[in-house]
């Protein structure tokens, strides 16, 4: 049944056998205080009792806590019905990312900004210079890049400093692909991040012919935007607003999305940012923490706080959110909506930064200004602070070289969250991800101590966050929590149905 | 509202040998001729719809080179023909002009095998099966029936040209491997309008064989109808008494899929199936996320049903809370999902928006509660087979108030 | 109860690898010594210094909590040894992940 040859415990008095299995004590004060997981992703709680019965081949045959742990994939019945083909089929579907290259690729155009944002990871070049900008041959030889990887959809995304100082050549870029792309027969998306400072009708010309998106960057009301978001002439909540404005009257309402960071000041304001976000109408939110990177971690004194602070900003904020929707304002959040794709499907959300075997390198690209290869935004930033150890080469340099690396081979031997301390044995690691330049960031080390590690207490945090609402929330809120999962509206979901 | 039969009687003169025969108008000989079938035929094929009237105003027509005559009513007058002709049917309803039937010497029985505008016409592959599931509506037989392979080859070439759904079912289909292929190429080639939807245990399908050879048929729309009962092999393997029927039928349909297969999964609503109804949405969900649909129908009370009623017998408001929980756990999920062969007024109006009219025209009829129901339109009905025994305690006319609830809630 | 807590452990019981997973999961908590005797391991733990407000009592039995999970898991990975690789292999074959 198996195809290998595996020691089984020889008492036949079993009617059951183990598969494998991860457990965790919630903490919640509640009778079925265990979360279980199996390695498809499927859980249960349980209680105590429970949990020993089930490890010590106790549950009472055709019961339905048995019937449970058989159709979930705690348990098997040798010799009846063998499960392993529906439990890759769910493992499969889960890691389906590995079974293509690196579908997002940045560029990283220009260095040149006119913003001093607080916060920023990368070292802002004066707006005059061009030594900080992605030389032609350089971006030539990046869409060659991109086109060696295999994956059918890609997503290129324009990075800086600001990126419109740099258009010309994020022109040719797109250009370039836009030609290739007729005998690929990609799907390709481009998109802009970008202050929306310096939209020109010349800009947004280019942008609708080839349904190009935009990301911006809003961290909340004016006051909180522009102390986080400096700029000259301190206008630069009006000026993000305005750009808003002006792309969705060319290109559509959703052709803008907005992401916000959340610096000290922020914390402290969770509702006035969704309302900021409800009164732009904008239907995603995403609260994601400050990172540690770039000029983040030289301010950090002022800046920076401790994880703990940030989860409970976020289960206010996202109280505040439940509430909304749930009067009918239509906004979710994006990383609680991948956790729930996480926990509720089989399905991989396909966001880069939660995956295991991690994200960088595999999944997406950096082709930097300086004509290096980097696995992720972040080990470009890493730059910033000194540490160019985490190049993957040049970017004249074949796909398969880069990803044959030195330096990708060290990420991917800390990048499997199944096998790193602390979450080999954590029954959320089907849920969760691995990123070792995080942890390279923040504790000098890419394997990193699970415990002291600010990722592991986000992830933990807002996973357990969201298992208590699935579980113990009002037929309302997990009415929501499911119009976020499916992108359905509010009302469509008229019941939440079984709860699994 | 009366079910119409697929059945009924006629005096048949000079018939020599079985036949099938396509039933047409004048008009519509003169218009299309044979052109009116699919596929290919020849005019031996056609059995020329001929009221008293036209006959007798116009005897030439019984030189026409058609196969034979088909008089809807008493014959009037005298047959001046040694060609073959059918008059009186028992039921005048049942052949109409379209339709294809079937008829054998000796036997005044005349079959409908394709009736023109019902979308509800199959082709029948056997009455063999692998299965012996406890409600099962069509006993299965152990005999050799592999005639039905060539009789629905040449069904498919007198069939209307047009788009409709066409089910192939038994007994179990893939008992006949070969045959069901050969019948899947002929309705590509001869049939690309219609949609296909065949119903199967699966269980075949778990020999990988199956993978290149479905694969290769390429039909533009070919569906098959699983039914999974369980979220495990004893409940499952129960309910179909067949040990290992839940595991082969679960390989069966990664093979399915693996063959780029359009895959519906079924379930029957029945005391073994309900109690653990979530859980099987859950299953299917997590397991089986290609499913296309999810069909979750109420049962019919005939056949092995009949003896097992003790296990089978649940009155549908006595499970309205699982079906909604499976329901609602399957459509937050994106996953289509229907209910089938429920009264509506058996169905909590939320619920309504899921439900269709789906009994076959040839199976379904309302009871006298019915008369003054305003849903009745709307509602599949009962089975022709129901009786008091699995009538549920719920049973009662909707007003019109009532009703609008349902259709206000399907919004 | 004062500190620094201690505990004697059979080895048979709860192995090394065991104890090295408790110490590790809490080491935000406590600081924890290990001590390999012949069939005993013994603990010595001290507050760590976030958490200084915790007492030997607490200390106490939530070592012991984190060491039976610990056994537990072992117990699990015992019975099913093998799987997870197998799984991995046949649901990721085909993917370029070789071997």
């Amino acid at each position: 049944m198996w195809g290998f040859a595996v020691t089984l415990i020889a008492t036949d008095a079993k009617h059951y056998r183990l598969l494998p299995f991860r457990f965790m004590r919630m903490n919640t004060g509640h009778d079925r205080d265990i979360l279980l997981t199996s390695d498809t992703g499927e859980y249960m709680h349980i209680n105590d009792a429970q949990l020993r019965a089930l490890s010590y081949f106790n549950v009472r045959a055709s019961t339905p806590f048995y019937k449970d742990l058989l159709a979930r994939h705690f348990i098997y019945e040798p010799g009846r019905h063998d499960p392993f083909p529906e439990m890759a089929a769910q493992y499969r579907s889960r890691k389906d990312f590995l079974f293509q290259g690196p579908a997002l690729h940045l560029f990283v155009v220009t260095l040149r900004c006119n913003h001093t944002c607080q916060y920023c990871q990368v070292s802002r070049a004066p707006l005059g210079g061009s030594g900080h900008d992605l030389s032609e041959a350089d971006a030539q030889a990046a869409v060659d890049r991109l086109f060696e990887s295999n994956a059918p959809a890609l997503t290129v995304e324009f990075q800086g400093g600001e990126p419109l100082l740099a258009f010309q050549r994020v022109r040719q870029i797109v250009e370039w692909i836009v030609e290739r792309n007729v005998v690929e027969q990609r799907d390709i998306q481009f998109v802009i991040t970008t202050t929306l400072h310096h939209l020109t009708e010349e800009i947004l010309d280019f942008a609708e012919q080839n349904r190009i998106q935009f990301s911006t960057s809003l961290d909340g009301p004016a006051p909180l935007h522009n102390a986080n978001r400096p700029t000259p002439s301190r206008d630069s909540y009006e000026r993000t607003v305005k750009g808003i404005q002006w792309v969705r009257e060319r290109l559509g309402h959703d052709a803008v999305s907005a992401l916000t960071t959340l610096t000290s000041r922020s914390l402290e304001q969770p509702e006035a940012i969704i309302d900021e976000y409800v009164s732009q109408s904008f239907s995603t939110i995403s609260l994601r923490p400050l990172s540690p990177y770039g000029f983040a971690t030289k301010s950090a004194h002022r800046l920076d706080y401790p994880i703990e602070r940030y989860l409970a900003f976020y289960k206010k904020a996202l109280a505040y959110l439940l509430d909304i929707n749930q009067q009918g304002v239509y906004l979710s959040e994006s990383y609680a909506s991948l956790l729930l794709k996480n926990i509720l499907t089989p399905f991989s959300s396909g966001y880069v930064d939660l995956r295991s075997p991690a994200g960088a390198g595999t999944a997406a690209l950096v082709y930097n200004y300086d004509g290096y290869v980097y696995p992720s935004d972040e080990a470009r930033m890493l730059l910033e602070m000194g540490e160019d150890g985490l190049r993957l080469g040049t970017v004249q340099q074949p796909l398969s070289e880069l990803l044959a690396s030195p330096v990708m081979n060290a990420l991917l031997a800390s990048g499997v969250a199944e096998a790193l301390p602390g979450c080999s044995d954590c029954a959320l690691v089907p849920y969760c991800g691995a990123d070792p330049i995080e942890h390279y960031a923040r504790q000098a080390d890419p394997i990193g101590h699970r415990v002291f590690s600010s990722f592991c207490k986000k992830n933990m945090g807002l996973l357990k966050h969201l298992f208590g609402l699935l579980c113990d929330g009002d037929d309302n809120v997990q009415r929501v929590l499911l119009s976020w999962l499916n992108r359905r509206s509010y009302n469509d979901v008229q019941f939440p149905g079984y709860g699994g | 509202m009366a079910m119409l039969r697929k059945e009924t009687h006629f005096e048949i003169h000079h018939l020599n040998e079985p036949k099938l025969l396509k039933v047409i108008t004048l008009d519509e000989f003169i218009e299309q001729g044979l052109a009116v079938c699919a596929g290919s035929a020849e005019f031996c094929d056609l059995l020329l719809w001929l009221p008293n009237e036209e006959r007798l105003r116009s005897p030439h027509l019984l030189s026409l080179p058609v196969g034979g005559f088909l008089i809807p009513e008493p014959l009037i007058g005298d047959f001046d023909s040694a060609r073959l002709h059918l008059h009186t049917p028992k039921d005048s309803d049942v052949v109409q002009p379209g339709d294809v039937i079937a008829i054998t010497p000796g036997n005044p029985l005349v079959r409908v095998l394709y009736r023109r505008g019902s979308d509800s016409n199959l082709l029948f592959m056997t009455d063999r099966c692998n299965s012996l599931c406890l409600m099962c509506s069509q006993p299965p037989k152990d005999i050799d029936d592999r005639w039905h392979i060539e009789e629905n080859l040449r069904l498919i070439d007198l069939m209307d040209r047009v788009e409709e759904n066409l089910g192939i079912s038994g007994g179990e289909p893939t008992l006949y491997r070969d045959g069901l292929l050969e019948i899947l190429a002929k309705c590509k080639a001869v049939l690309p309008q219609k949609s296909i939807h065949v119903l199967s245990n699966g269980r075949l399908f778990q020999d990988p064989s199956w993978i290149a050879a479905l694969s290769a048929i390429g039909h533009p729309q070919l569906s098959w109808g699983i039914p999974l009962y369980a979220d495990n092999a004893e409940d499952h393997d129960h309910v179909v008494q067949a040990p290992g029927a839940f595991s082969e039928t679960l390989q069966g349909l990664y093979n399915l899929a693996r063959a780029n297969q359009i895959i519906e999964i079924r379930v029957v609503l029945n005391r073994l199936t309900t109690p653990r109804l979530p859980e099987l949405a859950h299953y299917v969900f997590r397991n089986l996320p290609f499913v296309r649909h999810v069909a979750l129908m109420g049962i019919e009370s005939t056949g092995l049903a009949r003896k097992n009623y003790e296990e089978l017998w649940i009155d549908p408001l006595d499970y309205q809370e699982p079906l909604s929980q499976a329901v609602y756990f399957l459509f937050n999920r994106g996953v289509p999902v229907s209910i089938y062969n429920l009264p509506l007024c058996l169905i909590p109006a939320h619920l309504s928006r899921f439900a269709r009219q789906s009994i076959s025209d040839w199976k379904n009829l309302f009871i006298d509660t019915c008369q003054q129901c305003a849903a009745v339109k709307h509602c599949s009905g009962f089975f022709k087979s129901h009786t008091d025994r699995w009538q549920s305690r719920g049973v009662q006319r909707l007003s019109t108030e009532a009703f609008s609830a349902y259709a206000r809630s399907a919004q | 109860m004062t500190w620094p807590v201690t505990l004697k452990l059979d080895s048979a019981a709860y192995p090394l690898s065991v104890v090295q997973r408790a110490a590790y999961s809490l080491a935000d908590t406590v600081a924890i010594q290990v001590g390999i005797e012949t069939n005993q391991i013994s603990l010595t733990a001290y507050p760590a210094e976030a958490k200084l407000t915790l007492s030997p009592q607490q200390a106490h039995s939530l070592i012991l909590q984190h060491l039976n999970d610990f056994a537990l898991r072992a117990h699990i990975n015992r019975e099913t040894a093998g799987l997870r690789e197998v799984l991995a292999r046949a649901a990721l074959a085909g993917c370029g992940v070789s071997q």
